[in-house]
């Protein structure tokens, strides 16, 4: 079937629009959009094209730019499987804002990489609001985004994790948790004082994940 | 959370038309969601418990809970079924559940104790 090409666009062009970036320049930006399209459910096309030998064209319909412009900041920060409930489940979308908050409160800069403060401040205030991100713009807070400055490394939250001189105890633990590690981040949690609330809802909701994930496997082995 | 089991229930596919049976398509669907409970326990500490939703946890249980039942009510016979409720588990996943009619379950369940 043929699509109307008036509602869809091309990866390349939708870079340019959304992020005045020139993918040709990018190419390791165009392989981090295209990792999102599927896990994140942005709607797209892959379109035969009959001159060149068996290759295929991606594109994007119209009305999911706003949510890919989303996925795409997040991707900064978390990996495509992550970023799919933030658009659907709230539980998902205020934890992934406590994530951000603590590992970017009192950083102007990660790894050198620029940061607006005025615009982080913006962008942790909608991701905590209701307004629905398939059709609202979260503000850019990157001076320049992570996809396009750190070498193959597209998640500021991966290349956090490799500056373990610069992390406090309470990165580690949001860190680990994010990287799937629970036990890690269980034990790392037990060792966080703080008089920050944040910080003791973050250390809380590990310690009661593990809890209830640790009887699960017990009840699993019980019934074995 | 009691209530919240329901309301998933309410809203998958297996709804109900019949309020006393969960049926064969319930049970072998119980049963896919057992095994695969299991394969992520033993592929990964915690793993089971941080990506099994609650409605899959109760569909799990019940199928164990049927096998159970149908092994002890089954075990003073002669010829009792004496494989291992795992083995009968992943048998009764491996099937369709369509080509089994209704009121099947104990053939369906004889068949997995046989093994074949």
């Amino acid at each position: 079937m043929a699509i109307n090409s008036l509602d869809t666009i091309s990866v390349s062009e939708a870079a340019k629009d959304l992020f005045g970036v020139k993918l040709s320049k990018y190419p390791k930006f165009k392989n981090a959009i295209n990792a999102l399209l599927k896990p994140v459910e942005i709607k797209h096309e892959k379109i035969e094209i009959i001159s060149a030998a068996e290759r295929k064209k991606t594109r994007i319909y119209r009305d999911q730019l706003t949510k890919l412009f989303n996925a795409v900041l997040l991707q900064a920060f978390f990996t495509p499987s992550k970023i799919k409930p933030i658009f659907s489940n709230n539980k998902a979308r205020q934890s992934a804002a406590d994530a951000i908050e603590l590992l970017m409160m009192e950083r102007q800069s990660v790894l050198g990489l620029g940061l607006y403060s005025q615009e982080m401040l913006r962008f942790l205030e909608l991701l905590r609001g209701t307004k629905d991100l398939t059709t609202a713009r979260l503000p850019n807070p990157f001076v320049e985004l992570p996809q396009l400055s750190l070498d193959g490394v597209t998640s500021i939250m991966k290349e956090l994790l490799t500056q373990s001189a610069a992390l406090t105890e309470c990165d580690s633990m949001v860190l680990t948790y994010l990287e799937d590690d629970l036990e890690t981040a269980y034990k790392l949690a037990c060792n966080v004082e703080s008089s920050n609330d944040l910080v003791n809802k973050y250390k809380e909701k590990i310690i009661q994940e593990y809890q209830a994930a640790k009887e699960f496997d017990e009840t699993l082995d019980f019934f074995r | 959370m009691a209530c919240s089991v329901l309301l998933v229930f309410s809203q998958s596919s297996l709804a109900r038309d019949n309020n006393d049976f969960v049926g064969l398509e319930g049970f072998v669907d119980g049963c896919t969601e057992l095994v695969h409970i299991y394969e992520k326990r033993d592929k990964k500490r915690f793993l089971a418990g941080q990506t099994t939703s609650l409605s899959e946890a109760l569909r799990a249980g019940y199928c164990r809970g049927v096998i159970e039942q149908y092994k002890e009510q089954n075990n003073h016979y002669s010829r009792g079924c004496h494989t291992d409720w795992y083995e009968i588990a992943e048998f009764v996943a491996r099937q369709n559940g369509a080509e089994y009619k209704f009121g099947a379950m104990d053939s369906l369940l004889e068949t997995a104790c046989r093994g074949h």
